[in-house]
């Protein structure tokens, strides 16, 4: 495997594979990784040995329990190629998700993979991460993966899978395979191969997050099957429509990218893009919105068609005007639709209209069209043809339960999706009344695993060789950084065994013609690069002339929907969720316990409501609701806690999809095995439709503790607090009006004169003489707030690299979470339609830092480079230090968070940042690791650090390129160049802690027309 | 003769005397003796055998919190001090009293102070015992808490003297070792007494130990005399010290709410108020169980509630000053947490603290209700209730809601913050209890002292 040359040397400091070879697993992942590696001390017990223990022991039975067992570590014998301990090597592979995949290079240890970053010259994840990648670290050690497969529930072997497949007759009509899209070439071959020795077989392909309203949308104008990238740095004006954008979207790392481009300012003179974001929920993309307008699920056919008519009228006149009877906006609205397709026409070219992958297929086309006359097409939106994926197929998924229904299935694989949870609601019996056999390739044992003949366990990414294409048509390829840790295997073998071959990944990889076409060296530097080079953007569809009669068809079914539209009192919007994803990060539980960006809620989901429906319905946080639903002639119910949330639109009730699978678990843990399992909403939703109108809420008079961590006991439900809160933030989150910026470019010290606090940090006097900080390196950071859409990708890049432990709902409940990145969401304004600013807070490394000054034993100190270090050994725990920090920062130990981590959980760890031991404060450290391995790598290179030699975790994953850090003397460093920006502010700036962390202000970009109805000041609110 | 006498004493002011009823040397030796050397009453095995389950409990709820760590107390993340400190702060406030009463009272020649001073430095020493239990077992890593004391170690580092919870410690133990001398050296020539009397030859031989071969000697007496008032010229700063040092754990922060230059004074005067509060509440009790209203009469009692009534108007003025502070001074970070103490979630704790700190003690002006054994009895474990929430306001109210409104939340003691708090006062009063049983509870010495057989000039009349 080559890997990609960091060019660095790390301090020679490692850790031994495992704690306990207890585990028969770790055993053979050890044999297997290493096979002429380590050789580890048995541990054989003799009877003087025996004796001579107890009687250790018993003397020092006090002293025993506060130490760790000795580990012994043996080196190699003969040392692996490329591996030295202590210093990492990267790979470079790729990460599918949906019909996109990401590059990304992964840090290994000594053979075990800890850490994933982007892979920077990947077209789509541009060196950067969101939270899933980030995350799926954690998923290769999931210590409840299936570890053997499994006939009946009971533990086999892989050989007697195969030969019953051999031995099984193979009817083909009878035959039906479920599986998600895919993007991968291979997998694509093997599926054609498929398909063509068993002509008649079904094969479903289901996504519940699903992309297929987009193509479908897009085919019914280019007569292709497309997908559209959103070229955001190209665009001045951008509308989203129900469309996530910048937070659960297959590209959101490119569209982070690209928006962050043409979002920043840096000086008077710099442009600002402008968002409008239309939306039933609330999604990070309108929590960044300049204009947000709320609106109903089923209005977006509305709001379209007015935009449209809007459009025409303004110039657009190729637009059909569609008929509309009634308008149900109401003034505010209407204003609102005229100022923005002027805005969009003024902005022709330059401008987006994007919309969100559920909404149905006429809306694409409708949008697309719109683009077009726009001439956004081709300029700021390109479209990828997606013909060599794979594409979810809702009509197959129907189909195929259709089949099962009527109980003419013999055989049904199902690759990786659980269907149980999925579907059983709509069978008409037991599912093993209905199929004969089914065959599960699948990573946990869920309720599918349960009712399967076989389950194979399906390896993880990092663990089998594959390929995969981006959307863009970046071609790229997933290599493995170890091998597979159980008896699992990747989905490729699976289908080559169904094939009837049995042919390992690799070889199934380099048969696929793209691969097998290129010569030994070509195809050695895709691995080390991760991705081929030659072949990228080359899928672009280049877009040309709209025929008038598809154009007409579309006009007349929105007409037709529109004419025919009939809308209960209640509607249920169904989202997909930012912590399991579409139910696959289920007992991923970093995704679990970061809390959700909007909401602030952690390990569950809840039915949010706006604030107007729990009124209307008696309802509180917490308090348990019964929803019922019928479909197809059928009732169906949930029960869920609600959530009550501004901003969201009256008598429209959010749930997200993902949440309620039932897994049996291999490894209790004590901390985090509460009652985490959320609620399965899908059984009241209409399968492909993403609201449901015929919906009864009724109220129980259960509640459910619901872990929030920023509002805890609904506290800011109190004026009081709400008060306080509305006095504060101008202090806090310091913002302008682009045009008031260009005006008075001084303004975050508006605030400051007003309070008579110095403009100048060093003008606030101090009882204590400052440090010296006067040599270089001065390590500081700034945080671009315009441009932080709280994504929660750096707090996981944090959890991953510095090994913050997770500590479960009870704990989190109780305000103990861990996570040393704090993403504070505020709300600002009128309680329906509030604004929203987001503020990532770490340790802010105060140069007079009030912790400090506090610790009774110094555990806490300055260093002299500016860093505000913690001495674990040294801390004893008073918690001194957390109480006088100001931003309240620090996390305690209050228990020991990481006794049971299982010991396959362990190897996830990073071997170079300690563990902390229970009574042990800690906090975001800048990275301190990375600051020494770059200090002795610049050493060793007989050179002094250059800007960029350090990048903190939080920094390289964000992909909106919000943070940056480095050496604060080094006028020219990237941090230096933020901090002198004038709207850079310091946080509580009258405390005189000299914080390290600056932020740049937010801005907001309204249009001026629409400023008024921005500006109206109601109850500020906080939750 | 006779006449005239009572004619004379006609034109002073007569105060009333100090030891009641018709007490001589021999009785008060009789009196105060007889206690440790008869059988106790049943009410103490039974008061005994209470409290030192409930020391036990306490023992139980230390282990657990031990094995399992500073997680089972209601606290997190904002809140990083709970019940331990609140515990901490208010049996240092009740180990004030007796220092005030025997060195303070002493050196200002106050002659009352003879009857309730062993027992007030008895409970002085017991609530510091109480105190000290807090802030070891609070930390994280107990058995890394010896890093705190400026002992030379091979880690080459020393404790932060920067740090308030240093002073603390040297604060704290200065006064307890204080204290414990004091109180001792003012028990030697009453164990000298218990040794004299007794029968038993074990008593004998820990009391000859103790009394360390006092033999009343003139030269004994003037020694002691002098050590006894050096040691009451030492403790008097103390009585200053201790409190205002445990204030600037407070002071020092820059938390709205504590960061304030009120708290040593305030401190002070609460911890005296709360101090002789808990000296009523144990004495009144204890005279009438033990036949000893002669010897702590009404008249202390109502000089005690006295002092309440000037250390409660103290903290009461200074409670109203934290707010014309907070206020004046524009901080709105400081005003936002005064307002939010009176009317936030902590408000119910906040008027308890007021109604039995200020309003209470505003009582005591009248002289009827000042010598009102119910009134005072009740009134001062008011005050013991106040005072314990005076505590609780400022340290958990401050801390739930400092400057970022997004880390705000609400702290509730869990059932182990509550179980530590009840044993607390089983470890206090079973020492208490011992200490009633073995020791003599008034000093004899010192009564004897304020007997008028003890004025040389007794009799004359001039």
């Amino acid at each position: 495997m080559p890997q990609i040359k960091k060019n660095k040397i790390e301090k020679t400091y490692w850790r031994s594979l495992q704690d306990k070879m207890d585990s028969k697993e770790l055993e053979s992942f050890i044999v297997n990784e290493f096979p002429k590696g380590t050789v580890e001390v048995s541990e054989t017990m003799t009877r003087k040995k025996f004796l001579s223990l107890m009687g250790a022991s018993m003397a020092m039975a006090g002293l025993v329990g506060c130490r760790k067992p000795v580990q012994k570590i043996l080196p190699y014998v003969n040392a692996p190629e490329d591996i030295v301990p202590g210093i990492p090597n990267y790979y470079a592979t790729t990460m599918s998700m949906g019909l996109n995949s990401f590059g990304i290079i992964v840090e290994s240890h000594e053979g075990r993979p800890t850490h994933i970053e982007g892979n920077p010259n990947h077209a789509s994840s541009k060196g950067s991460i969101n939270s899933y990648v980030q995350a799926s670290i954690l998923d290769l050690y999931d210590p409840d993966r299936v570890k053997t497969p499994m006939y009946n529930s009971e533990s086999s072997n892989l050989t007697n899978f195969k030969n019953e497949l051999s031995s099984s007759p193979q009817d083909d009509t009878s035959i039906a395979v479920l599986s998600g899209s895919f993007n991968s070439p291979t997998t694509r071959r093997l599926y054609d191969k498929f398909r063509k020795k068993f002509p008649t077989s079904t094969w479903a392909t289901f996504d519940l997050k699903s992309q297929e309203n987009q193509i479908s949308g897009l085919n019914e104008v280019v007569k292709e099957d497309l997908l559209p990238i959103y070229h955001f740095n190209k665009s001045n004006v951008i509308l989203s429509i129900e469309s996530d954008f910048l937070g659960n979207h297959d590209n959101s790392i490119h569209n982070q990218k690209t928006f962050s481009e043409s979002r920043r300012v840096k000086t008077k003179e710099d442009k600002m893009n402008r968002l409008y974001c239309v939306e039933s929920i609330l999604t990070n993309t309108g929590m960044m919105a300049d204009h947000r307008y709320k609106i109903k699920p089923n209005q977006a056919y509305s709001f379209l068609a007015e935009l449209n008519n809007s459009l025409s009228q303004k110039g657009l006149y190729k637009l059909k005007k569609i008929n509309i009877k009634k308008s149900i906006f109401d003034k505010k609205y209407q204003k609102f639709i005229k100022v923005l397709a002027k805005d969009l026409i003024k902005n022709k070219s330059k401008s987006i209209i994007a919309i969100g992958d559920e909404l149905p297929r006429e809306l694409h086309s409708l949008a697309f069209i719109m683009n077009q006359e726009l001439n956004n097409n081709n300029t700021t939106i390109t479209y990828h043809s997606t013909n060599d994926f794979l594409k979810p197929s809702l009509a197959s998924t129907k189909e195929l339960i259709k089949k099962i229904n009527s109980g003419n299935l013999d055989s049904l694989y199902i690759l990786d999706i659980d269907f149980v949870h999925l579907f059983s609601h709509l069978l008409t019996d037991k599912i093993t009344n209905l199929v004969t056999n089914i065959y599960y390739l699948g990573s946990h044992r869920d309720l599918t695993s349960k009712i399967s003949r076989w389950m194979i366990p399906k390896s993880h990414y990092l663990e089998a060789w594959g390929d995969a294409t981006s959307i863009d048509g970046t071609m790229s390829i997933v290599q493995p950084l170890i091998s597979p840790l159980y008896k699992s295997i990747s989905t490729n073998e699976f289908i080559s065994l169904l094939l009837g071959d049995d042919v390992s990944d690799y070889d199934l990889l380099k048969e696929t013609e793209i691969w097998s076409s290129k010569s030994s060296s070509v195809f050695k530097k895709t691995i080390h690069d991760g991705y081929l080079k030659s072949k990228a953007s080359s899928n672009i569809v280049n877009i040309q002339k709209i025929s008038i009669k598809s154009q007409q068809n579309i006009y007349s079914k929105i007409e037709n929907y529109l004419s025919n539209e009939k809308i209960g009192n209640l509607i249920a919007r169904f989202t997909i969720s930012n912590q399991v994803y579409d139910g696959r990060y289920t007992n991923n539980y970093w995704l679990r316990e970061a809390p959700d960006s909007i909401t602030k809620i952690s390990w569950e989901n809840v039915a949010l409501i706006s604030i107007k429906t729990a009124k209307d319905n008696n309802l509180k946080n917490s308090n348990v609701i019964k929803l019922k639903s019928k479909i197809d002639m059928k009732e169906f119910e949930i029960e869920a806690p609600v959530w009550i949330l501004p901003g969201i639109p009256n008598d429209t009730i959010i749930l997200e999809m993902g949440y309620g699978r039932e897994l049996e678990r291999d490894v209790d843990r004590n901390y985090i095995d509460e009652d985490v399992l959320g609620v399965n909403v899908l059984p009241i939703k209409e399968i492909g439709n993403y609201y449901s109108t015929n919906i009864t809420l009724s109220k129980t008079q259960e509640t459910h503790k619901i872990a929030c961590t920023q509002d805890h006991h609904g506290l800011d439900f109190e004026k009081l607090a709400a008060d306080e809160i509305e006095g504060r933030l101008p202090e806090i989150i310091r913002e302008s009006n682009i045009e008031d910026y260009r005006l008075n470019d001084d303004f975050v010290l508006d605030y400051d004169r007003k309070k008579h606090i110095p403009d100048n940090d060093s003008d606030l006097p101090s009882m204590y003489p400052s440090h010296d900080y006067s040599e270089g390196p001065q390590w500081g950071m700034n945080i671009d707030l315009n441009v932080c859409s709280g994504c929660n990708a750096c707090s996981i890049a944090c959890q991953s690299e510095n090994n913050i432990p997770v500590v479960g709902k009870q704990q989190v409940m109780d305000g103990r979470e861990m996570s040393w990145i704090r993403m504070d969401r505020y709300f600002k304004g009128d309680i329906e339609n509030p604004e929203f600013a987001l503020q990532p807070v770490a340790c802010l490394h105060c140069e007079n830092a009030p912790c400090e000054q506090v610790c009774p034993v110094a555990a806490t100190t300055h260093d002299k480079e500016g860093l505000n270090g913690m001495t674990y050994n040294r801390c004893i725990g008073t918690r001194y230090c957390a109480n006088n920090c100001p931003y309240k920062v620090r996390r305690f130990n209050f228990y020991n968070y990481t006794y049971d981590t299982p010991d396959v959980v362990q190897m996830a760890n990073n071997p170079d940042v300690s563990i902390r031991f229970r009574g042990v404060m800690e906090k975001c450290t800048f990275c301190v690791q990375r600051i020494s391995e770059a200090k002795i790598t610049a050493k060793n290179e007989k050179r002094d650090l250059i800007d960029g030699d350090v990048k903190v975790a939080c920094q390289t994953a964000c992909a909106m390129d919000a943070i940056t850090f480095g050496d604060i003397i080094d006028k020219n460093s990237e941090v230096s160049q933020a901090k002198s920006l004038s709207h850079d502010y310091t946080l509580l700036k009258e405390l005189n802690t000299k914080p390290r962390t600056t932020y740049l202000a937010k801005f907001r970009n309204p249009h001026p027309d629409l400023v008024e109805d921005n500006n109206k000041k109601g109850i500020i609110e906080h939750h | 003769m006779a006449d005239t006498a009572t004619d004379k004493q006609q034109n002073y002011i007569v105060e009333a005397p100090l030891v009641e009823g018709n007490h001589n040397f021999s009785t008060i030796t009789e009196k105060i003796s007889s206690i440790v050397e008869s059988k106790p009453p049943s009410g103490w095995l039974i008061a005994f055998l209470f409290s030192f389950s409930l020391f036990l409990m306490l023992n139980g709820a230390i282990a657990y919190l031990l094995w399992e760590g500073t997680g089972i107390w209601g606290l997190n993340n904002p809140v990083g001090w709970g019940f331990a400190i609140v515990n901490f702060v208010f049996w240092v406030g009740i180990g004030h009293a007796g220092t005030l009463i025997s060195a303070v009272l002493f050196l200002f020649r106050q002659k009352w102070r003879t009857a309730i001073n062993r027992f007030a430095e008895a409970m002085t020493i017991f609530a510091v015992i109480c105190a000290l239990l807090f802030p070891g077992i609070h930390v994280g890593r107990v058995w890394v808490a010896y890093f705190m004391f400026p002992i030379p170690n091979q880690m080459g580092v020393w404790p932060n003297f920067r740090s308030p919870l240093l002073w603390d410690i040297f604060a704290v133990g200065t006064y307890f070792l204080v204290s414990l001398l004091f109180w001792y050296v003012g028990l030697i020539p009453d164990l000298a007494t218990l040794r004299d009397r007794t029968t038993s030859k074990v008593k004998r031989f820990v009391y000859g130990i103790l009394s360390l071969g006092w033999r009343s000697s003139n030269r004994h007496w003037q020694n002691y005399e002098l050590a006894y008032l050096m040691l009451a010229g030492l403790s008097t700063p103390l009585v200053l010290s201790v409190h205002s040092i445990v204030s600037t754990d407070f002071a020092v922060s820059l938390l709205p709410g504590w960061h304030t230059t009120i708290f040593p004074p305030y401190f002070v005067a609460g911890a005296i108020f709360s101090g002789f509060a808990m000296v009523m509440t144990l004495a009144i009790p204890v005279r009438k169980i033990y036949g000893l209203e002669s010897i702590i009469t009404i008249g202390h009692l109502d000089k005690m509630a006295k002092i309440m009534l000037v250390t409660g108007s103290m903290v009461g003025y200074a409670y109203a000053m934290e707010f014309f502070i907070a206020w004046y001074s524009g901080n709105t970070f400081e005003s936002f947490a005064f307002v939010n103490r009176a009317v936030g979630p902590y408000a119910w704790a906040y008027w308890i603290m007021i109604s039995c700190n200020v309003i209470v003690p505003q009582l005591f002006w009248f002289k009827t209700l000042r010598t009102s054994i119910p009134v005072l009895f009740i009134a001062s474990i008011f005050a013991n209730i106040g005072m314990w929430f005076e505590r609780f306001v400022i340290v958990i109210s401050s801390l739930s809601r400092d400057y970022l409104p997004s880390s705000w939340d609400y702290y509730t003691p869990s059932i182990w913050d509550i179980l530590m708090l009840i044993g607390s006062f089983g470890l206090f009063f079973t020492l208490f209890l011992l200490f009633l049983r073995f020791i003599p509870m008034i000093a004899m010495s010192e009564v004897k002292g304020v007997l008028p057989e003890a004025d040389p000039h007794h009799g004359d009349v001039h």
